[in-house]
Parts: structure tokens; sequence; C-alpha cells
């Protein structure tokens, strides 16, 4: 019983194998494509048979060039027709058209840089869909294949082919990777062929500056890099700098800035949204209503989502206080005394004006300036300090800055007139400290300037211009002196 | 005596550097930009007054020698000159006082302006200072400063009457006249320069010495 079972599992066996062949082929002859007329062929393209009863010898092109099957790479490519012209196909090159690796963001990172575990999806657009599908082959950097291990298919579309990527289970260090997409059987030469690059790092999100510290009322532009491309970073300042009352936007909607508005998510803060493109996003904050200090930038990648959390990158930055500009300080009325004759001179001990009220910020050794009227210049600095001292009780000090003492004064003098025409001495005192504002009161306490004043460098100005009149006074000097050396040799010299 | 008033002209044009230099006090009395600028204006009045007692020596003629000209360098030259200075010297005050901007530019200006009032006083100085005589046997140079000057050519001399003139020195009507004694280095040359009328002027040389 069992040999008869045995006997007959063999006979099927072997009948099996006798068959298998014509199978094999049988599925092979199916895969075949089955050209009509109108359809494309590919250089190189060998598995094509020709509907009815055309031979590739009867199609032959402009040139009289007949088609070969299978068709040669170096078959010209055109139209090949019939002698009836009944049946006509044309001859192309295969094409990868299009080839992109994109992020969750759907920006391409070809040839980029993911980090690990990211997906990336890869998209292959190409003209020979008809013929045969893409294969996708992934190496490492050393030319293993690893395929298998981060490749998986998606279903393909009419000429558009989609894979995944997905980095999890890979050791980055192979990395890079490169991905190669080509037709799977014949077509896999030439333009039918694309690769690229995908490298795998951990990278950390970076926030920086051209300008660390900048004027009051500049630009200030920055740049967030490290993020992945397409990414959307967000950049967030506290409030708490802004000026009193300022009302405008901090950040300015430019560059790769895509929003910019006020979270009020727990803490409120000024935020901006940027999006990363071309390895980087570029914005601008403007300092016009932000108080002069140092404060810092917050970077988050990924917007909103760890709004709460650490930040990705911080960046410091100053806000230096605003110059001044050139400005001439207008004459100041002086209120015409009631009794005729010579202009009396008014109590020092006050500033003129009932109602005269200081404003302007104060240094640590509180110098300010003289706002009255005095009929005599004062001879030095230490004249208008006593003054100062003998106002201070009227005076309210506004916007002290202990940490900007101020040590270098400069006097000068205008003659304004008066309005019965008699000139009068106003003296205002230029504290040559960035931080410190002076201010000139005219009739009945009104306020005619209130200006941080400048420290007029030689070179530049601003707080860090150190190098001051003494050059530009030894420079003269040794003009001076030179010019009449010269003359004095030259005329020696005879002229 | 030098020629024309040296001594006035140099002090009017010290009145204004001296006049800026009190106001400079006045200004800045704690700055010492008033010192060189007090110090260049009374250098010009007194380089007016020694100027203006230096008297160039005239030649000695000989017995039967007859000074025909004189001439002496013009002075348009020199006022141009100093003429130029002034936007720059305006500029560099306004930028000093009306300005902030940085020291440099003021600094810069004034020195622009500096150099081209020098180059104008010296040359003022220079030409009054100088003074050509000729006569029927020689064409000689005077000049002196601390230390005397004085070339000759004779008539007879004479190998090459150049001149020339620059664009300038047209529009304003001058010109120069070069004569030499011959070729080498024993030669002597004689530059008349920034002269009025200078080819009336080198047509009379070369009657002369055609006549000598």
């Amino acid at each position: 019983m069992s040999r008869k079972y045995i006997a007959g599992i063999i006979t099927i066996l072997i009948g099996v194998s006798l068959i298998a062949p014509w199978i094999i082929m049988g599925s092979a002859a199916a895969s075949e494509r089955n050209v009509g007329s109108g359809d494309l062929v590919f250089q190189g393209e060998s598995e094509i048979s020709l509907e009815g009863n055309y031979t590739p010898e009867e199609l032959i092109n402009i040139e009289g060039y007949p088609l070969e099957l299978p068709v040669s790479v170096a078959q010209p490519m055109g139209i090949y027709q019939s002698s009836d012209q009944e049946f006509r196909l044309a001859v192309v090159e295969a094409k990868v058209t299009d080839f992109e690796l994109l992020n969750k963001y759907g920006e391409d990172n070809s040839g980029g840089v993911v980090r690990p575990g990211a997906v990336v999806e890869g998209v292959v657009e190409y003209n020979f869909g008809v013929s045969e599908s893409i294969e996708v082959r992934v190496t490492t950097r050393r030319g293993l294949d690893v395929t298998q291990q981060l490749v998986t298919e998606l279903d393909p579309e009419n000429d558009q082919y989609k894979f995944i990527i997905d980095t999890s289970d890979i050791d980055p260090e192979l990395s890079p990777f490169t991905v190669t997409v080509e037709g799977e059987d014949d077509l896999d030469f030439g333009e039918a062929t694309q690769s690229t690059t995908l490298a795998i790092q951990n990278f950390q999100p970076s926030i920086t500056s051209d300008d660390g510290s900048v004027v009051q009322g500049e630009h200030l532009t920055y740049a967030i890099s490290g993020a992945a491309e397409g990414a959307t970073v967000s950049i967030h300042i506290d409030p708490d700098i802004l000026e009193e009352g300022f009302e405008g936007d901090v950040f300015r909607d430019v560059g790769d800035v895509e929003s910019i508005g006020t979270s009020y998510n727990q803490l409120s803060t000024l935020y901006s949204d940027l999006e990363i493109d071309n390895g980087q996003a570029v914005g601008q904050i403007s300092t016009d209503g932000i108080k002069p200090g140092t404060y810092e930038f917050q970077v988050f990648v990924e917007s909103g989502e760890t709004a709460n959390g650490e930040p990705d990158a911080t960046m410091a930055f100053e806000v230096e206080w605003d110059e001044p500009p050139p400005t001439e300080i207008p004459p100041t009325p002086i209120p015409e005394p009631e009794s005729a004759g010579p202009t009396p001179v008014p109590d020092q001990s006050k500033p003129s004006g009932s109602d005269s009220a200081f404003s302007g910020g104060s240094s640590q050794n509180d110098d300010r300036t003289e706002s009255t009227a005095p009929t005599e210049k004062p001879d030095s600095i230490d004249d208008i300090a006593d003054n100062d001292s003998n106002n201070r009780d009227d005076i309210d000090p506004v916007d002290t800055d202990e940490n900007n003492p101020s040590d270098e004064k400069e006097v000068e003098t205008n003659e304004i007139e008066s309005s019965n025409d008699e000139p009068k001495a106003v003296t205002e005192q230029h504290l040559n400290d960035s931080s410190t504002t002076a201010a000139t009161t005219g009739e009945a306490g009104e306020e005619i300037a209130d200006e941080p004043q400048l420290r007029r460098g030689f070179f530049t100005n601003g707080s860090d211009a150190s190098i001051t009149f003494i050059d530009s006074l030894s420079i003269t000097t040794i003009g001076i002196a030179l010019s009449l050396l010269s003359i004095l040799v030259d005329l020696e010299r005879g002229g | 005596m030098a020629r024309g008033y040296p001594v006035i002209w140099s002090t009017i044009i010290a009145m204004p550097i001296l006049g800026t230099g009190v106001w400079l006090y006045l200004r800045l009395p704690d700055e010492l930009y008033h010192v060189p600028v007090a110090v260049f204006g009374s250098f010009v009045i007194v380089m007016g007054v020694y100027v203006q007692l230096i008297t160039p020596q005239e030649p000695v003629l000989y017995d039967d020698e007859a000074l025909i000209t004189t001439r002496h360098p013009s002075h348009r030259v020199a006022a141009g000159m100093m003429a130029s200075s002034i936007p720059f010297l305006i500029a560099a005050g306004f930028l000093l006082f009306r300005t902030l901007y940085p020291y440099i530019y003021p600094t810069g200006v004034f020195l622009v302006g500096l150099y081209y009032f020098t180059k104008g006083i010296k040359t003022y100085w220079s030409n009054t200072l100088t003074r050509f005589f000729v006569t029927d046997e020689r064409v000689i140079s005077n000049y002196r400063f601390l230390s005397l000057k004085r070339k000759e050519i004779p008539m007879s001399k004479i190998r090459g009457i150049e001149e020339n003139k620059s664009v300038a020195e047209t529009l304003v009507g001058l010109g120069n006249v070069r004569l030499a004694s011959g070729g080498g280095g024993g030669s002597v040359r004689l530059v008349i320069r920034n002269i009025e009328e200078s080819s009336t002027f080198a047509d009379e040389i070369r009657n002369l010495v055609r006549q000598s």
C-alpha cells in the first residue's frame, strides 16, 4: 500500500518537474510586453513583441533604419512605422525624470542629513512605467546592500514610484547611504538610473547672528541652522524687554519667517515661526521698541511642541542706546521780564519757571544738565555742578543708570536771544556717557530736549568710542606744526 | 622793502585764524583746539612782518649796464590756493561743531584745507621774496628768506628759452619762462615762474640775446 503511495508521489514529482519549465516559460512569455501601434518602446528594452502580423524589419524610421528586437541601446530614437503606415511606434530613451527623498515636512532631503529614526519617503518619477517598474537599492558607504533593512515599497502609481526609508533600525555609523533607483529589469543604465545620498546624524540646532550687538532702532538679523530641511523652528523673546507702551512688532516678517505673534501658553512670549530653507532659516528683529540691555533668543524646533520646555538653542544679543541724530538745540525763548531795564539775574537756586521740571537720566554721580538761563557763562564744569547741586531739590531724576557713571564732561554755551533781544547764555552739559540723558527746559518748565547724549569717538560714535577729541586735537596740532615747518623749510630752500 | 604790503595782507589773512582761535577758546575753553590755531595765526602775522622787513637786494650793476625791466611772480596762484582752502576749513568747522560725526571727518577735512592754505601762504611769501631783474647784459633772479639766493645768466650765455603755461596758468594769464645757459651739468638754469605776459617777457629776452 505504502509502495503505491510512494510510487504515486514520485510520479507526480516527475510530472511536475517535466511541466515546470513550460510553466516558467509560459510565465516569461506572459511578461513580454505586447506593443501595439502608437506605443512607446525604450532603448535597451528586450522583452517586447509586436501586435498583429508585423515584424520588426517592417518598421523603419525616417532614415530607413529598421527596428530591431530586442531594442538595442543604440537603436536610434524616433518614429518607426510600417510601409502601409498602419502601424507605428516610437523608440525613446528611458529616463528617471525626478527622484526626491522627502522628509516628514515634505522637503527634499536628497544629499542631506536626517536625524536617527527619521522616516524618509522616496518618490521616483519616470517615463518607462509601461515597460517595467523601479528597483530601489540602498548601500552603505562601504557598498553593503541594506535595502531590505531600510526600504519598504509602496504601491506604484502610473509613472510614479514611492518607497519608504525608515532609519529606526539602522546604525548611523553606516551612513551616508547611497540610494539608487533604476529600472528593475533591462532599463538600468543611462538616464534610467539615478542615485543620491542620505546621511544619518544627530545634529543640534543653533542660532547665530553677525551682529551680537545693535543700536536701538537697528535691525538684528539671525540665522537658525541645524534643523531638518523644511522644519518649522520657533524663536521666542520675553516681552518684558519692550519699552513701556511699545505696541509694534519686534519680529519682522521677512526672510524665512512664516508667522509672528504673541504666545500666551502659561508665560507670554513673543515668537516668530520660521521654516528651514536650504539648511537654515533667516529672520530679523526690529529693536525700535526694545529697551537697551542684553537679552536672549530661545529657539524651539517644531513650533509649539516644546514651547514650555528647554529651548533647543539660545543666543544672547545686546541692544544699545540709540544715538541721537545731529540736532541743534533750538533757541529757547526766555520769558520777558515785566520790568524794563537789564535782565535780572535769576535765582540760581531754582530753575526758571515756577513749575520747572527736569527730566532725563542721571548718572551715578547724578550729574545733570543746567537748564536755566544764567546771565553769566560758567567758568568751569564745577560751576555747573554747583548750580546743579542747588537745583537738585527741584529735580525729578528719571531713568537713573548706576552702571554707567559719567566721567567726561563737555560744556558748551549757546547764545540765545531772549524775547527782549538781550542775549543770554544757556549752558548745556554734554555728558559723554551713552546712558545719560540731558534736558534743557525753557518756558515754565517746558522740556525742550531730553535725549541720551552721545559719546563721540574719533572713528565711530557710540558706547565703545573710547578715542575722543584728544586724538583730533593731536592730529590738528601735528598738522599745523608740520605746516609751519614746511613753510619755513620751503621758504629757506627758495620757495 | 619787500614788494607790496605782506605785513598787511598776512595780518588780514591771519585775522580769521586768530578769530577762530578766540572763538574756540570761548566755546570749548577746556579743550585745547584754540592753542594750535592761535599759534598758527600768530605765525602768519609774524611771518608777514618778517617778509615785509626783508629787502631783496638790488643787483649791483656795471657802469655801462642798464636795468631794462623788473619782474616778479604774480600772487594769483597763491590767492587761488588759499581761496580753495576756505571751503574745506568751513566744512571742517561745520562738521566739528554742527554735527556729531566722528572726529576723524572734521579732522580729515581740516587737514585738506590746511594743506591748501599752507601751500597758498607759502607761495605768497615766496613770490613776495622773489624778484627778477633784466639788464642789457644779464638776467638775475634774486631771492632771500634767511639766506640769499641769487642766480644770473649773461645774455651772451643764454642758449635756450622755454615757455610753458599750464591750463590753469593760461586761464589766469600767467606763464613760466625757463632760461638755460647751455647743456650739461655746468649750465645755469633760471625759472621765471608765474609771471604775467610771459610771452612778451620771453620775446624781450630773445631780442636782448640777439643784440648781445
